[in-house]
């Protein structure tokens, strides 16, 4: 601990101090701020690094791409302090350091901005901007002074974020939260701004916002670690790129105006890809379709119809409703009004699930840590859950038709390794979404499926085979609503494009379409 | 805490690891403790440990599902309180038939808010410990019922086939039922679904109000069968019948490897924690150990057992890939 | 077992006005639900008997609720990181049997082993719970057996052990005196309440735990020691149950192996209707205070009516379904499941 507090403010300063500290100390630019060298980390018998270099400069954005498995996650969790290597070293501004905690790394002033939401629901904006003193700091809580609502103002004003300082953090849209949690990034006294997939959930807007406020930042001397699946915001914002694959670095810092995307991707994937343009097959009757829900006694009526062999897109912000018309389609919400038809015929109650599965709508919702899958449980079962009832031999289960059944199905959709009876929780992001396809391509007499952001945080390989599945499945007569925020998936893979603002269907998108079209239909007249 | 299934297992792999602490435990009494190897002795564990058992596996059900259930030590005492009742006027067969019938009311009620109104199964089942309790204790008039002495009341509890007592008996069939009912029925395999994560169940089409509610009734039917043993040992209507009930089961459950999150678990572990606690408290009763110290044991030897079956998953998580 | 539920397909967008409406006004009524049963319950009470509404009747509930209060209170603090304890009800029995028995052997100092053996166990409880990822349900009830058998065990013969002296008149003298009627106890209760509401929102460490109780994953993201935080949340809620024995001790002058069977129950319905949830991330000490004044004036209401102790149980019953209800209609209204 002792290395890592010279080279920053002491946090245990009296507030007055802190407060004065907050401009991002001078760095000359391309002075190396972080050089990680040959870190090897092991886990038991298994080997996530296995001798990955890192040099960080002032003012440079340097992206780090990787397949998921490739030890991307955990040279992350080591720069900031939440693990410690097996073997390397690490130096801060030439000094060594060894972190014992996230808390010593932020305060000798590398800041995280994780994918997942570190912000606080029950707490205000106001307490959440300053969590991390929050956290390490003892004593009288004071961030109700002028002084600091004042800060705290500042801190939203730099990234553009027009919120309430009282209001609780719950209350929030989600592009709301990640532009606060980058707020609160941005604002505290910054050597290395580590940013792990912050544009998950962002709209183009936001997006915007937030590369000119990296610009800024790089342009004062801080040096910054952009993590990030988008190939197309890797080639907008960052200087120089590291790959790493299987533990090890295959590009190091290689400057990105002189290293092409398909070299950048082939080192990721370990073969060269074609990013082609994709065949559709032909559209046949309507199949899936919604009339006139309303989702409760106000909002606007969705009729929406999915015909078969049709690849229907649904583009819409975070927060514009499109996910939660993706669950009306899937007859997972329950609405005030409305009817769910398949075929013609009605689909039981609306937001009655186990009708929609007897109907043949797959789902395959938004998140799938909380809502797709089963940990504990191993693919195989994951993979059934849809079926139970048809997998039984007078009366009962049968576990040979369950393995049988469901082998085939996921051997159909490449689950790699391709061993159903391991733990769900051992697969990669990517793997675990292709389960969550296959339980649902599973479903007896299967019409229709309804896909929520199917690739979101899954690798490039895992992400192509997905989207090779879903089109096999159109061919084969599926009609299949698209809901994404992925430009790229929707404008390659979608017969047509449904755009979502304010809870309503605004405008349809032919085949084809630019993203840039597609960006700006969701963003609607000019902000 | 049964592992996952390794390619090319063999059937000791698949063993939990609470059957080799039993292993241990067995063989070191055995050999130490005078008195516990004996026939008689080993019987009367397994008489005792009977009833611990049945009330365990509706537990382990309740478990397994995401819920918990502090109201069985009072659903009892209901069982042989109405059971009392009824056999003023009507014949053994029917009083008992009413008495487990109140069970099976609690685990309805219990079914009823946690499934359907949503409450948390915590507050539930605590509730109704005090409310069924408080009911008995007043439908008994304040004083355990007596029974006038009826022709076979005892014969649930202590007769027996081939020398092998009923409860005995019972309880290793019911243990089969359960272990048919976990994993070769839809209903038992939606429960280690709904117990790992309820919102996919509800994606993947389950019904969660109906199964969850099954589950609580069908916990009190295996409750139900534990009250009748318990009632035709004392025949007698008490109230205070048996209160560290829930709290047993609970240790019971712990110990064999169901962990208290749900989502996993299997009828084996029930028994297999089962018979550590029957036997742990048979040696504190040979030992002549006074009764605090029996239960401070069951609590010291409860954590103990938990915190052990911690410690594999701790390197798994480890191993377990992020993101 | 899933108290917290995150649902994430209720994607319900809702209009900003409302939400903040919920937020603001609403946002403190949970926590004003046990005044409000507190009036309504002294009201039917009092018109259903006539002495029930007199000062000397007020003035003895407010004596008498301080030690469900307290124990409620500390309950909190565990329920705000989304725990419980299961065994404050045996703690605070053991504590008040060797509280008993030092003060026999050194005279009124010996009062401070009381909270001393709460803050042991809860300093136990918070390492099961958090360096031994042990559930609160095994972890507290562990303790509780452990408590209840050494509670045997300290008393002799598992009598109950007389504070004998100097030190049973002073404690006489404290329960039966008042500051301008309210009696001494009632005010150190009060005063014990505004400590814990200056920890929770004045201090750093009070914001820790709503941190924790939030977001678990994400405190620890941020740089928060989840495990010593849950561990010093336990802990105090041990101090509790140590200072309700010297409470109950201050009343009875005994201490007693088979006291607080059931106040765990109790304590928890305390903290519930207090405003506080299963889930984790909500508190306010004064919600709890009133929710056990609630409490304790039905349950005087009862005994004023005569009815026999096990329909008073079974309003007790009644009143943590209640509770339940109410805990799971706030976690609707504030999306929190």
């Amino acid at each position: 601990m002792a290395s890592a507090s010279s080279v920053g403010p002491d946090p245990r300063s009296s507030d007055a101090a802190v407060i004065a500290a907050r401009q991002p100390q001078a760095s000359a630019r391309d002075d190396v701020l972080l050089e990680a060298r040959a870190i090897v980390k092991e886990y038991g018998s298994t080997k996530a690094l296995q001798g990955a270099d890192l040099t960080l400069r002032a003012g440079r954005i340097h992206a780090l791409m990787g397949e998921n498995g490739a030890g991307k996650s955990t040279l992350v969790k080591i720069l900031v302090g939440a693990a410690v290597p097996s073997s390397g070293t690490v130096a801060l501004q030439g000094r060594p350091v060894r972190f014992d905690g996230v808390s010593e790394a932020i305060a000798a002033g590398i800041v995280p901005i994780y994918q997942q939401s570190t912000l606080f629901p029950n707490l205000t904006v106001l307490e959440n901007l300053f969590a991390f003193e929050t956290a390490a700091l003892h004593g009288v809580a004071r961030y109700r002074s002028v002084q600091r609502r004042r800060l705290a103002q500042q801190m939203l004003d730099r990234i553009g974020l027009v919120v309430s300082l009282d209001q609780p953090v719950a209350l929030l849209s989600l592009g709301e939260k990640q532009l606060l949690e980058i707020a609160r990034g941005l604002g505290r006294d910054c050597k290395l701004l580590v940013l792990d997939e912050p544009t998950a959930a962002l709209s183009q807007g936001d997006t915007n916002r937030l590369f000119a406020a990296l610009r800024r930042l790089a342009a004062a001397g801080v040096g910054i670690l952009y993590i990030s699946h988008k190939t197309n915001e890797i080639q907008q914002i960052a200087d120089e790129i590291t790959v790493l694959r299987d533990g090890v670095c295959v590009i190091s810092g290689a400057p990105l105006k002189s290293t092409p995307m398909q070299a950048i991707v082939s080192a990721m994937v370990g073969h060269t890809f074609n990013v082609g343009e994709k065949s559709l097959p032909v559209v046949g009757a309507p199949v899936l379709t919604l009339e006139s829900a309303v989702c409760r006694a106000g909002d606007p009526e969705i009729s929406i119809t999915v015909h078969a062999s049709e690849i229907l897109g649904v583009a819409g912000l975070a927060g514009s409703g499109a996910e939660e018309i993706g669950a009306m389609l899937a007859g997972a919400l329950a609405c005030a009004s409305g009817a769910l038809r398949v075929n013609g015929r009605p689909v039981g109650r609306m937001g009655d699930r186990a009708a929609a599965v007897a109907a043949g709508i797959g789902y395959v919702p938004a998140d799938r840590s909380v809502d797709g899958l089963f940990p504990g449980h191993d693919a195989l079962r994951n993979a059934s859950a849809s079926i139970l009832e048809h997998l039984t031999k007078f009366g009962l289960l049968s576990s040979r038709a369950e393995s049988i059944r469901l082998s085939a199905a996921l051997t159909d959709v490449s689950l790699s390794p391709n061993q159903p009876w391991r733990l769900i929780d051992e697969f990669s992001g990517g793997n675990q979404q292709k389960v969550l396809l296959a339980r649902n391509l599973a479903v007896v007499d299967v019409k229709a499926l309804v896909l929520v952001e199917p690739t979101r945080g899954v690798d490039v390989g895992a992400r192509d085979i997905i989207h090779d599945r879903i089109l096999k499945a159109a061919a084969a007569g599926l009609a299949i609503a698209l809901i994404s925020t992925d430009l790229e998936e929707l404008t390659s893979l979608s017969h047509r494009i449904a755009i979502v603002r304010d809870r309503r269907l605004t405008a349809e998108l032919p085949r084809l379409s630019s993203p840039a079209a597609v960006a700006s239909a969701m963003l609607g007249e000019s902000r | 805490m049964t592992m996952g299934r390794l390619a090319g297992s063999k059937l000791l792999q698949r063993l939990p690891v609470s059957i080799w602490v039993l292993a241990l435990i067995v063989v070191v009494f055995a050999l130490f403790l005078p008195g516990f190897a004996r026939i008689e002795n080993l019987t009367n564990v397994l008489r005792v440990g009977a009833i611990l058992a049945l009330a365990s596996y509706g537990q382990a059900i309740v478990l397994i599902s995401g819920g918990i259930d502090f109201s069985i030590g009072s659903s009892v005492a209901l069982c042989s309180v109405t059971t009392a009742l009824a056999i003023q006027q009507w014949p053994l067969g029917l009083a008992l038939t009413v008495g487990f019938a109140s069970i099976i009311a609690v685990g309805a009620i219990n079914g009823l808010l946690v499934a359907y109104l949503k409450l948390s199964p915590f507050l539930v089942t605590l509730g109704m410990l005090l409310l069924v309790h408080g009911f008995a204790a007043i439908a008994a008039g304040g004083l355990p019922v007596e029974v006038p002495d009826r022709e076979g009341i005892h014969t649930l509890s202590g007769g027996g086939l081939l020398g092998v007592p009923y409860p005995v008996l019972i309880a290793a069939l019911a243990a089969v039922a359960l272990h048919v009912l976990f994993e070769r029925t839809t209903l038992g395999r939606s429960w280690f679904l709904i117990g790992s994560s309820r919102p996919a169940a509800e994606a993947t089409g389950i019904r969660l109000r109906r199964n969850i509610f099954l589950a609580y009734v069908l916990a009190a039917a295996f409750v139900g069968v534990a009250g009748l043993i318990l009632t035709s040992r004392v025949a007698a209507g008490e109230p205070n019948l048996y209160p560290t009930l829930p709290f047993e089961t609970m240790a019971a459950c712990a110990v064999g490897g169901i962990p208290l999150t749900g989502g996993r678990g299997s009828a084996l572990n029930a028994v297999i924690g089962v018979i550590v606690i029957a036997v742990l408290n048979n040696a504190i009763v040979l030992l002549n150990f006074p009764a605090y110290a029996q239960l401070a044991l069951l609590g010291a030897i409860m954590v103990g057992a938990v915190i052990a079956q911690g410690v594999p998953s701790w390197t798994r998580l480890a191993r377990i890939r992020s993101l | 077992m899933d108290t917290a539920g995150a649902h994430s397909v209720s994607v319900r967008g809702s209009s900003p006005i409302s939400l903040r409406l919920r937020f603001g006004l609403l946002g403190q009524m949970r926590y004003t639900i046990g005044i409000v049963a507190t009036l309504v319950a002294a009201a039917v009470f009092s018109a259903a008997f006539p002495h029930f509404g007199t000062f000397e009747n007020a003035a003895n509930i407010l004596s008498l609720f301080g030690p469900l209060a307290v124990l409620s209170v500390g309950q909190m603090m565990v329920v705000l990181i989304r725990g419980f304890d299961l065994s404050v009800g045996a703690v605070f029995a053991l504590a008040t049997v060797i509280a008993a028995e030092v003060m026999n052997a050194t005279g009124l100092v010996g009062l401070v082993a009381a909270p001393l053996v709460g803050i042991a166990f809860g300093l136990l409880n918070g390492a099961l719970v958090s360096y031994f990822r042990v559930q609160p349900v095994i972890a507290t009830l562990g303790s509780l057996l452990l408590a209840r058998g050494g509670a045997l065990l300290a008393a002799p013969n598992g009598q109950a052990v007389i504070v004998g002296g100097d030190a049973q008149a002073v404690l006489l003298n404290l329960q039966l005196a008042s500051i301008a009627g309210v009696p001494v106890t009632a005010v150190f209760t009060l005063v014990g309440f505004l400590v814990v509401a200056f920890v929770l929102y004045a201090t750093r460490f009070g914001r820790r735990l709503f941190m924790v109780g939030g977001d678990p994953r994400s405190a620890a993201l941020v740089g928060v020691r989840v495990h010593a935080v849950t561990v010093a949340a336990y802990a105090m809620c041990g101090f509790c149950a140590g200072l309700t024995a010297i409470l109950i001790l201050m009343r009875t002058g005994l201490g007693l192996p088979t006291e607080g069977v059931g106040m765990e129950v109790q304590s928890l319905a305390g903290a519930v209707i207090g405003g506080s949830q299963l889930s984790g991330g909500y508190a306010n000490p004064f919600g709890v205070f009133f929710a056990a004044l609630f409490i304790q004036t039905t349950q005087s209401g009862l005994n004023f009516s005569g009815i026999s102790p096990y329909a008073a149980e079974m309003v007790m019953g009644c009143s943590i379904l209640l509770a339940g209800l109410l805990d799971r209609v706030s976690q609707r209204i504030f999306r929190t499941a």
